[in-house]
C-alpha cells in the first residue's frame, strides 16, 4: 500500500469522511486495526463519534499531519500550549468534552493531552465560586457542608492528626 | 452516545486525567465547587496524606476507604491498619485502590492489613497493582466469607504504549465504578 491511500469513515449519523491513511494512522485505535486487518475497502463505522467532532478530529490530525514530535510534544506537562491547539480548543465546553471522548476512543494521545489540558486550564486559578461560574454548576452544598469542606481544606491539604 | 453536557458525566477515568493536570491547591478548590465534584476529586486529596502522630488514630466508623493517586505502598497498609475492626459494626467492607503508575509494590505487609479485615470484606477492588499476587488473593478469598465482588487488574499501561483502550475498556465492563 503507498502511503497514500486513502481510508473510509463514517460518523456515527452515517455521514461519510474521506481521508488519507496517514491521517487514520495518528489515531492508534485505527493504525492498529489497519495493519491487523488491512485496507479492506470498506467504510470504517465510527458510532461513538459525531461528524462534527470528526471533522475536527480530521482538522488536528491534519495540522499535525507532519509533526515528527507528534507522539512525544505534549509529554511536558506544564509546556505551553501553542498558538495553533490554543485557538483549535477555543469550542464550547461541549465539543471540548466530546472532543476528549473522541480523541480518548480513537487513541490520539497528544490530542487527549491537549484537550485534557485546556479543561484542567479552565480550572486552575479559580476559586470555588468562580470554577462554579465557568462550569455552569449550582452551589448544591448546604451550608454546614459547605463549612465542614472549608474547614477541612483550608490550609490546602488535608492532615490526618 | 449522549452528549456529555458537563464534565461530571465524563467517565471517571478521564476526570483523572484532567485532574493530573492540576496542582493539589487547584483540588481543594474543586472539591468545594458542589457535592458532584467532590466526589469525584476528593478521593484524589488523598496524595498528600500526612501522619503527624505515634502511634496513629484509627477510624472507628470507616467501612469504605478508596485510594487513589498513592504510590507508597508502606502508606496504603498503614491506612488500612488504621480502620478498626475490633468490633462487628467496625471494619471494612469496601476497599478501593487505584494505583497510578506501575511502580506500587502490594507487599505482603499491605497484603496482610487488608487480610485482617477480610471477615467483613464485601468488594475489594485493586488496579494497576501487579504483585498483588495470587497467593494474597486466594489467602483473602479464604478468609472472607461475604466477598461479593473481587476485581483485580493487575497490569496497568501507559498511554504511551497503545494500552490506554485497554484500560478504559476495563472500566466500561467495571459494573459499579460511577
Amino acid at each position: 500500500m503507498s502511503a497514500h491511500s486513502q481510508i473510509l469513515l463514517t460518523s456515527s449519523e452515517g455521514t461519510e469522511f474521506i481521508i488519507d491513511r496517514d491521517i487514520a494512522d495518528k489515531s492508534m485505535l485505527l493504525k492498529c486495526m489497519l495493519e491487523d486487518i488491512g485496507e479492506i475497502g470498506q467504510a470504517v463505522p465510527l458510532p461513538n463519534v459525531s461528524g462534527p467532532i470528526l471533522t475536527k478530529v480530521i482538522e488536528y490530525c491534519t495540522h499535525h499531519r507532519d509533526d515528527p514530535n507528534f507522539l512525544s510534544a505534549n509529554d511536558d506537562v506544564a509546556a505551553e500550549i501553542d498558538e495553533w491547539d490554543l485557538e483549535y480548543c477555543k469550542v464550547d465546553q461541549g465539543t471540548l468534552y466530546e472532543l476528549i471522548l473522541a480523541a480518548n476512543y480513537l487513541d490520539i494521545k497528544p490530542l487527549m493531552d491537549l484537550t485534557c489540558k485546556t479543561v484542567a486550564n479552565m480550572i486552575k486559578a479559580k476559586s470555588p465560586e468562580e470554577i462554579r461560574k465557568t462550569f455552569n454548576i449550582t452551589n448544591d452544598f448546604t451550608p454546614e457542608e459547605e463549612d465542614q469542606v472549608r474547614r477541612e481544606n483550608g490550609k490546602g491539604s488535608r492532615r490526618l492528626s | 452516545m449522549t452528549e456529555p453536557a458537563c464534565f461530571a458525566s465524563l467517565p471517571q477515568e478521564l476526570q483523572y486525567i484532567i485532574a493530573s493536570y492540576l496542582t493539589q491547591h487547584n483540588l481543594t478548590y474543586c472539591i468545594a465547587v458542589c457535592q458532584c465534584w467532590n466526589a469525584v476529586f476528593a478521593p484524589l486529596i488523598w496524595k498528600h496524606v500526612e501522619f503527624l502522630n505515634h502511634p496513629p488514630p484509627t477510624f472507628p466508623l470507616l467501612t469504605s476507604i478508596v485510594i487513589s493517586n498513592v504510590d507508597d505502598d508502606d502508606l496504603i497498609a498503614q491506612l488500612i491498619e488504621r480502620c478498626d475492626n475490633t468490633n462487628r459494626h467496625s471494619g471494612l467492607r469496601r476497599v478501593i485502590i487505584h494505583a497510578n503508575s506501575d511502580i506500587i509494590e502490594f507487599r505482603p505487609k499491605s497484603a496482610k492489613a487488608l487480610l485482617k479485615h477480610a471477615p467483613m470484606l464485601e468488594i475489594v477492588r485493586t488496579k494497576g497493582i501487579p504483585h498483588f499476587k495470587s497467593k494474597d488473593i486466594h489467602r483473602l478469598l479464604c478468609a472472607a466469607p461475604n466477598l461479593k465482588e473481587l476485581y483485580v487488574v493487575e497490569e496497568f499501561r501507559n498511554w504511551d504504549d497503545g494500552g490506554g483502550r485497554m484500560y478504559a475498556q476495563d472500566i466500561v465492563n467495571d459494573p459499579e465504578e460511577n
